[in-house]
């Protein structure tokens, strides 16, 4: 009665294999390819390396507490500096990113999954390894890379032993960034529900994609700049190397070329979460939303144009001083329409403040501050006197802490509810809010003025002239890395589905295909007479006419 | 709002349905994307390239290869089809690629066929799944619908198996309807 011939087709969906159970037990995570496991995965790894680089940013105030050495010797502490940065750049922001777009962009989209599932389960699993292999170097002679993220020759090359792991570790953190990245593009270009046109995207996939972008242009470069500092170090190559003829300056520019556009990698998705929820809590849509991608896309080009901004001080022709002073204050024009255009969502809003909106305002008012200071490290004459002082460390962790970071956690206490159907607790939320709020300035903001008179980063001794700043900064990050674990408490909870059930929509002003679930016609299924041939096929494939109107 | 499913109920009860994938990437798209990262990518790695630093060179390349890949996929994912046919006796489903055909083909007798939807008891995430299925055959439909579209189209399955089997008025409405094969 019925037949049945079987030909398997290895890239269609296969139809026969409804028999193999699920994984069970660890196995499951170790298998999974559905972009909510691996979500999940990689959210959980981002707060772990958030925690350890946590643990080693505490290593590093404890030790300025006072000046002299109190705790560690200067070696180790410039371990700790180093491997703090890599551990949060790579381990804890961007694979929380990536860990929101896995969540995220299917279900905004509209798709089952991402578009290519065991390419994510790859990337994701890469990361683990890479991470075991970078924090190992700590426990190799000569200890871990200590010369800073930036690895920098000929001071790099003078890592122990543990140098090509370091550099091992890098590259297989850029394969990861790749694939996810590329399971992004494909995603968001190719699995969009019919009817949800580019423009009508979310933002967040938005930025994500020219994120993406980015991530494709510019890994290569630091894959290949790594590659050469270890031929440098073990092949007697000279790419670097001034007594061989090479020049050590150009491994600057060739980073920078891929740091800058790097920490751009860091703060637009960040942009995109704020720009999704700040209109929940508004009651408004975003005001200017083709700008925003306008903006975004802009701010992406300028970045590959203004790397040197980084080597002021290197010794560049003026010609180059002045281009990449102005280059990078026109990254504030895009910068300021994103930022103007959050203000004007809110403006006349009815707003209310549930903690993602207390965390995604902070972040708009932070991060201006962060901008600020960038800007003032953007004119090349005073850079001179900013450039390696606390100054810049105080302008990159406003924008990488309050910046990127809020925002995750912003993102996470807002889709939580939908993605364990239990309400996180509120006061508990806002208690975690403005404990980070207060005490990421009181860390970070003295950092402002012992930069500008003059206290060097990376090095463990200071002047004594800058003892209070230091005790304020210290204690700042002390209660701020306690209060984090209120957020993980309040977020445990959640997931192990004890407090309020959450609604479909749990934000009353939430818009967008991840709050409902819809129950319009199967999108892309097709109805009609028989008597279709096989060959008409291709004919029927784009059913898409009159689904728009189930959205928006 | 209106339940799509009631506009849908008067529609014929000899019916086909031919489930794709999400395809909004289209050639010309994937090639305008594939240049415009290839002029980044390989102009920044020419750069370096030109000025000795060659080693950027090969990860460029082996990079955009995986980008070609990926985009390549994609697009020849986007021809498959399944196509369930509600027939006056059967339902027919085949699985297969535009332009080759259906590559596998199942037939249930449509009196004796049931759906429904399996959920993963433990794993909440897990995608659910959609079958077909008559007397120990089953047949797994739909895997690249959402959760969402799959509850939508069982109900509808439901309800044309449903008619099919119970209402003989309905079969003797529709059957002077010209049917390919039957
Ligand atoms: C208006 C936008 C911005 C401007 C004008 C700007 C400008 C600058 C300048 C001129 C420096 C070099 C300072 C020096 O070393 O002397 C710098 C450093 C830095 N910026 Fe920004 N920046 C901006 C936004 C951002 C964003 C959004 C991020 C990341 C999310 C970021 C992260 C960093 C980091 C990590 C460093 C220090 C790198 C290091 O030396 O280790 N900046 N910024
Ligand atoms: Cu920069």
């Amino acid at each position: 009665m019925a037949s049945h011939d079987h030909a398997h087709d290895d890239h269609a969906h296969g139809h026969d294999d409804h028999h193999h159970g699920p994984e069970k037990g660890i196995m499951r995570w170790i298998k999974t390819t559905n972009h909510k496991d691996l979500g999940t995965l990689y959210l959980i790894f981002s707060f772990t390396m958030f925690f350890i680089g946590g643990l080693m940013s505490l290593v590093i105030r404890a030790e300025l507490w006072h000046p002299g050495l109190q705790f560690v010797d200067p070696e180790f502490f410039n371990q700790m500096t180093t491997l703090h940065a890599l551990v949060m750049i790579f381990g804890g922001v961007m694979p929380g990113f990536t860990g929101l777009a896995n969540w995220m962009v299917p279900m905004m989209v509209g798709a089952s999954d991402m578009a290519l599932p065991r390419v994510n389960n790859w990337g994701f699993w890469i990361l683990p390894f890479a991470f075991t292999l970078l924090l190992s170097t700590l426990f190799m002679p000569g200890g871990g890379p200590a010369g800073g993220w930036t690895m920098y020759p000929p001071l790099v090359l003078q890592t122990g032993e543990g140098f090509p792991f370091l550099i091992f570790a890098i590259h297989l953190m850029g394969i990861s960034s790749i694939t996810g990245a590329i399971n992004v593009v494909v995603t968001v270009l190719n699995l969009r529900a019919p009817g949800m046109t580019l423009l009508k995207m979310p933002l967040f996939c938005w930025t994500w994609l020219i994120t993406a972008y980015l991530l494709i242009a510019t890994m290569p470069v630091l894959a290949g700049a790594v590659t050469m500092l270890l031929t440098d170090k073990y092949f007697a190559t000279s790419f670097f190397t001034a007594s061989g003829g090479g020049d050590p300056v150009m491994f600057q520019h060739i980073f920078w070329f891929f740091g800058h556009p790097e920490v751009y990698i860091l703060i637009l998705p960040a942009f995109g979460v704020v720009s999704t929820i700040i209109p929940t809590f508004a009651r408004k849509t975003l005001f200017g939303y083709d700008s925003m991608v306008y903006a975004t896309a802009s701010i992406a080009f300028l970045s590959f144009i203004v790397w040197a901004h980084h080597m002021f001080t290197v010794g560049m022709p003026l010609a180059g001083e002045l281009f990449f002073m102005f280059s990078t204050m026109l990254i504030a024009v895009p910068t300021g329409v994103k930022v103007f255009n959050w203000i004007a969502t809110m403006w006349r809003g009815s707003m209310t403040f549930e903690t993602p909106m207390l965390f995604a305002i902070a972040f708009v008012f932070l991060f201006s501050i962060g901008g600020f200071s960038g800007l003032m490290l953007a004119i090349a004459p005073v850079d001179f006197q900013y450039h390696d002082t606390y100054f810049v460390v105080a302008h990159f962790h406003y924008v990488l802490v309050p910046g990127a970071v809020f925002s995750i956690i912003a993102a996470v206490y807002y889709w939580i509810p939908k993605w364990t159907g239990v309400m996180y607790n509120e006061f508990w939320g806002k208690v975690h809010f403005w404990l980070s709020a207060i005490f990421i300035n009181v860390t970070f903001f003295p950092q402002h003025f012992s930069g500008l008179a003059g206290m060097q980063r990376r090095v463990p001794d200071y002047a004594v002239q800058f003892v209070d700043f230091n005790m304020i900064s210290t204690i700042g990050a002390f209660v701020f890395f306690i209060a984090q674990f209120i957020f993980i408490f309040n977020m445990i909870a959640c997931m192990a589905r004890k407090g309020q059930k959450a609604s479909d929509r749990v934000w009353e002003g939430a818009h967008g295909l991840e709050w409902t679930v819809p129950s319009p016609a199967p999108y892309h299924t097709f109805e009609d007479p028989p008597r279709i041939g096989d060959a008409e096929l291709a004919a029927v494939h784009d059913s898409g006419a009159g689904y728009s109107d189930h959205k928006h | 709002m209106s339940d799509p499913l009631d506009l849908a109920i008067g529609a014929s009860l000899e019916t086909r349905f031919v489930l794709s994938p999400n395809a909004s990437l289209s050639v010309r798209g994937a090639w305008a994307f594939m240049i415009l990262v290839s002029l980044a990518t390989l102009g920044t790695a020419s750069w370096c390239a030109a000025h000795g630093f060659w080693p950027v060179l090969p990860f460029a390349g082996l990079e955009l290869a995986a980008v070609g890949w990926a985009l390549a996929v994609s697009l020849r994912r986007n021809r498959y089809r399944e196509v369930v046919s509600f027939e006056r006796e059967r339902v027919r489903i085949e699985f297969g690629v535009v332009g080759q055909g259906a590559a596998a083909r199942v037939e249930l007798p449509r009196g004796w066929t049931r759906t429904w939807i399996e959920r993963d008891a433990e794993r909440r995430h897990a995608p659910t799944r959609l079958l077909l299925g008559c007397s120990g055959q089953q047949v797994q439909i739909g895997r690249c619908l959402t959760d969402e579209e799959r509850e939508v189209l069982v109900r509808r399955f439901g309800q044309l198996l449903k008619v099919r089997f119970g209402r003989d008025d309905d079969r003797a409405a529709h059957s002077e309807m010209t049917l390919g094969e039957g």
